[in-house]
């Protein structure tokens, strides 16, 4: 079922998202290299989930356009 | 003067003008049956009085006897019919019966109830032929004289009916053979009648005696057209009438089941209103039905609109609810974003900083780790470059 994929993968993303920045955050003293890597890492995250979320928009206004309509 | 002188017979010259003479006329003798004999060359009894002492000798052809339909027994009152006569071989005065009735009620119905009994289990009185529809054409057996044919033919309905009418006595001892004839007469003419009417007034059972005589109930019940028969009577009813299609108790009222015969064209006009009456209403229940039908229809119609209405309106709130939860998703990968560019080693160059490292790639954080002569790699926010360490300082 690709949607639950899809679905899936935002979450998951999401929480890896999360993950490196409660990751900063308990770090007293970023260690520059790692910090660089986590801000690497997160970048494609970030840029993975706009992708996503913008599709799921798109699909999103598409139903409401197709409810809207019906309704009419 | 001599007379002539009286002529002499021999026996049999005396004898054939004795027989000559008794056989100028008809006689009809009643009395009681004794001695009843039945032999191949005919049938012989005596009739004697009840009072009185009198005796004959009568004697029926076979022909005659088969003819009368009426099984003679010792005891039987009759009424012969016939010619007085003598049997030249023996001299004997013998009464050549030609018709006998029976006379007396005890004799009557004593004959009535044994053919009632043997025809019943023949079932003659069981079959009832319906009479056909528009009787036009009328076989009528009756006689012609009397109010039975006028009553009759007066109260048939004026519809243009033809009456075939045979005339017969009905009652004495010529009924029975010309009422048979009748019967035989529009047995071979069938097809020139609808229906075939026998009737007479009312009268004793020894007026009746011919319809209840067994070749006329036979004949009744034989016609190849439908019978009404009609004969007035007390108590028991003719056997004739039992055997027809249909009766009636009067001449009227035979006349009438003629008619009624018709009363389906009759009644046409009543009829017909009958039928506007009754399209009408059910015209008026198939609408009535429809009307229901259709606000039954409507009304599951509202009902289903209402269920799609519903079922539109929370698919609108869950869609919202998509919504929402995609601006969250939004706004948090926007937030994760900006923080993480705000914490990121990226944003310090930019601002001026630069990041040292050693020839292994390590970042430098304490001069104690270098000593002069090293090379070390210096990365900005833009390039890098690599130098020689000269002099170290512990601040």
């Amino acid at each position: 079922m690709p949607k639950t994929t899809e679905k899936n993968d935002i979450a998951k993303s999401l929480r890896e998202l999360e993950r490196i920045v409660a990751w900063f955050d308990e770090q007293e003293q970023v260690d520059v290299q790692q910090g660089l890597e986590k801000v690497r890492e997160g970048a494609v995250l970030v840029k993975e989930l706009r992708t996503r979320l913008k599709e799921v928009e798109n699909e999103f206004n598409e139903v409401k356009k197709e409810l809207e309509d019906d309704d009419e | 003067m001599a007379t002539a002188p009286e002529p002499v017979f021999s026996v049999s010259e005396f004898l054939d003008l004795v027989i000559e003479l008794l056989g100028q006329r008809d006689f009809e003798v009643q009395g009681e049956v004794t001695g009843a004999k039945s032999h191949p060359t005919g049938f012989y009894f005596s009739l004697k009085d009840e009072r009185g002492g009198g005796l004959m000798d009568c004697y029926m052809s076979p022909y005659a006897y088969r003819g009368a339909g009426i099984a003679l027994e010792d005891g039987m009152l009759v009424k012969v019919g016939g010619i007085a006569s003598i049997y030249k071989p023996k001299g004997r005065f013998s009464f050549r019966v030609q018709t006998i009735q029976l006379a007396g009620e005890g004799s009557l119905k004593k004959a009535y109830e044994a053919l009632k009994k043997k025809l019943t289990e023949e079932g003659l009185f069981d079959r009832k032929r319906a009479l056909p529809e528009f009787i036009s054409r009328v076989g009528l057996i009756t006689s012609r004289t009397g109010a039975v044919i006028d009553d009759f033919r007066r109260n048939l309905a004026p519809l243009g009916l033809s009456v075939l009418h045979y005339d017969v006595r009905v009652e004495g001892a010529q009924a029975v053979p010309q009422v048979k004839r009748a019967l035989e007469w529009f047995g071979r003419h069938a097809e020139r009648v609808d229906a075939l009417v026998l009737v007479r007034g009312g009268g004793s059972m020894e007026d009746l005696q011919a319809f209840n005589d067994e070749y006329v109930v036979r004949g009744v019940f034989g016609s190849r057209v439908p019978t009404v028969v009609s004969i007035g009577h007390d108590r028991d009813v003719p056997l004739a009438q039992m055997a027809a299609d249909a009766s009636a108790s009067t001449p009227t009222a035979t006349a009438h089941v003629i008619n009624a015969s018709w009363d389906r064209l009759r009644r046409l006009p009543e009829t017909s209103q009958k039928l506007v009456f009754a399209y009408d209403t059910a015209l008026s229940a198939v609408r009535a039905d429809v009307g229901g039908h259709a606000h039954r229809l409507a009304t599951q119609m509202a009902r289903i609109a209402g269920a799609a209405d519903r079922i539109q309106q929370r698919l609108g709130h869950a869609l919202a609810h998509v919504g929402h939860r995609i601006g969250h998703l939004r706004d948090a990968v926007e937030r994760h974003d900006r923080f993480l560019a705000s914490v990121s080693p990226e944003r310090q160059l930019r601002l001026g900083y630069s990041i040292v490292t050693d020839g292994a790639g390590s970042v430098i954080r304490d001069a104690a780790q270098l000593k002069p002569g090293h090379a070390v790699r210096t990365r900005l926010a833009r390039g890098a470059f690599v130098s020689e360490v000269k002099e170290l300082s512990s601040e």
